[in-house]
């Protein structure tokens, strides 16, 4: 009797160290990061569809990613004191900024909108920019009632600290969009995130509002 | 017959819409236009004219990038010119200048944006790891508790089994 007791009280332990083991593996791989990132990213290099004509200046108010359920409105956003692109503040869960100093959506070159992907607390706008896919449209109206729709060619994650400038800034061939939001690990401090999740978009046509 | 003249008319058809086809828009206009029509100070951009000949080269002129020759290509006057990395920000007129005195313009869009090569601040973490930082924890703390209590348990098991064994 006493024989079977322990019998079970052994097995038992055999099960639990070996889960203990097993559990402690995943979260050590988790928090050291050494498990591959399984969200499916780089779509570099896919659809690039003709760029349609270019649109005069004319700043975007609107912003609209059916995909992804994103209705927001945009305001202007310049530089932020440590030389990044300004955001919105982060109390503004549904805002999106502008990137001013560059091109409005719809003329040449590659103009540049960030939202959050969350608050300290709260999914923000971007919550869902990952999930976009290649092809899907986003639509930009603009104060001179036109909207600018736009295709996307590929969403990409790079780290924070070393952007590559000329692909998000250098292309002026055609009138392009990027949206940029936060991804990757979460380091916090001044950096938060230690990357970068941006959706690169071509101008596919233009209508009236 | 009458099929004949049926064919006849409509190769005549398409011959005419072909034609008009090949002959460019602008042809007979004294026109300028840029591309890029919005461009980065720093960046060149391709200019194509016309004066309505294309015979002789003409003058193009812009606070953006000075004065440049365009020079008949392929039916237009053509010219790339770059724009002064330190050129401000702003709209410029583009203003062509044929050999006949007629001129047209254009507008170029200079921009001067910085480019940060840190990205923008765009997360306050509340979806850090998927939820994942929380998860992390349960997994490590958990995981440790499990197999400290499975070694006591198991330390237990054998030290019963030795005693039940000697007795």
């Amino acid at each position: 009797m006493a024989r079977r007791r322990t019998g079970y009280a052994g097995t038992l332990a055999g099960v639990l160290v070996m889960s203990g083991v097993f559990a402690t593996g995943m979260g050590l791989a988790q928090a050291t990061d050494l498990l591959p990132d399984l969200r499916p990213f780089g779509f570099a290099g896919t659809s690039r569809p003709p760029a349609g004509p270019a649109l005069k200046a004319s700043r975007p108010v609107r912003l609209a990613i059916p995909a992804i359920g994103v209705r927001a409105p945009i305001n202007p956003v310049g530089l932020a004191a440590d030389g990044t692109i300004a955001t919105p503040p982060l109390g503004s869960l549904n805002e999106t900024g502008w990137y001013d100093q560059g091109p409005t959506p719809g003329q040449d070159g590659p103009a540049i909108i960030l939202g959050h992907v969350d608050s300290k607390t709260r999914p923000a706008v971007f919550a869902k920019l990952a999930s976009l896919r290649p092809g899907q449209l986003i639509e930009v109206t603009r104060r001179d009632q036109r909207v600018a729709v736009f295709q996307v060619d590929s969403v990409e994650q790079f780290s924070k600290t070393n952007l590559p400038t000329s692909r998000l800034y250098g292309d002026f061939s055609r009138p392009a969009l990027r949206l940029i939001t936060c991804g990757g690990r979460w380091v916090g401090g001044t950096t938060g995130y230690a990357d970068n999740v941006v959706v690169f978009a071509t101008l596919v046509t233009s209508r009236r509002a | 017959m009458r099929a004949l003249i049926r064919t006849t008319i409509v190769s005549a058809t398409v011959a005419g819409a072909l034609l008009a086809g090949a002959v460019p828009a602008h042809a007979v206009d004294v026109f300028v236009e840029v591309s890029p029509q919005t461009v980065q100070a720093g960046f060149s951009v391709a200019i194509r004219a016309s004066c309505g000949d294309t015979v002789n080269s003409a003058n193009v002129k812009s606070d953006a990038f000075g004065e440049v020759m365009v020079i008949p290509q392929n039916g237009f006057l053509i010219a790339s010119v770059g724009v002064p990395p330190d050129k401000r920000a702003g709209n410029f007129v583009v203003r062509l200048t044929c050999p006949s005195g007629r001129t047209a313009t254009t507008t170029l869009v200079v921009l001067a944006m910085n480019q940060p090569t840190r990205g923008p601040q765009t997360g306050g973490g509340a979806l850090a790891n998927g939820g994942g930082d929380s998860a992390t924890r349960t997994l490590l703390i958990g995981g440790l508790g499990m197999v400290g209590i499975g070694s006591l348990l198991g330390a237990f098991a054998l030290h019963r089994r030795r005693t039940a064994n000697r007795a």
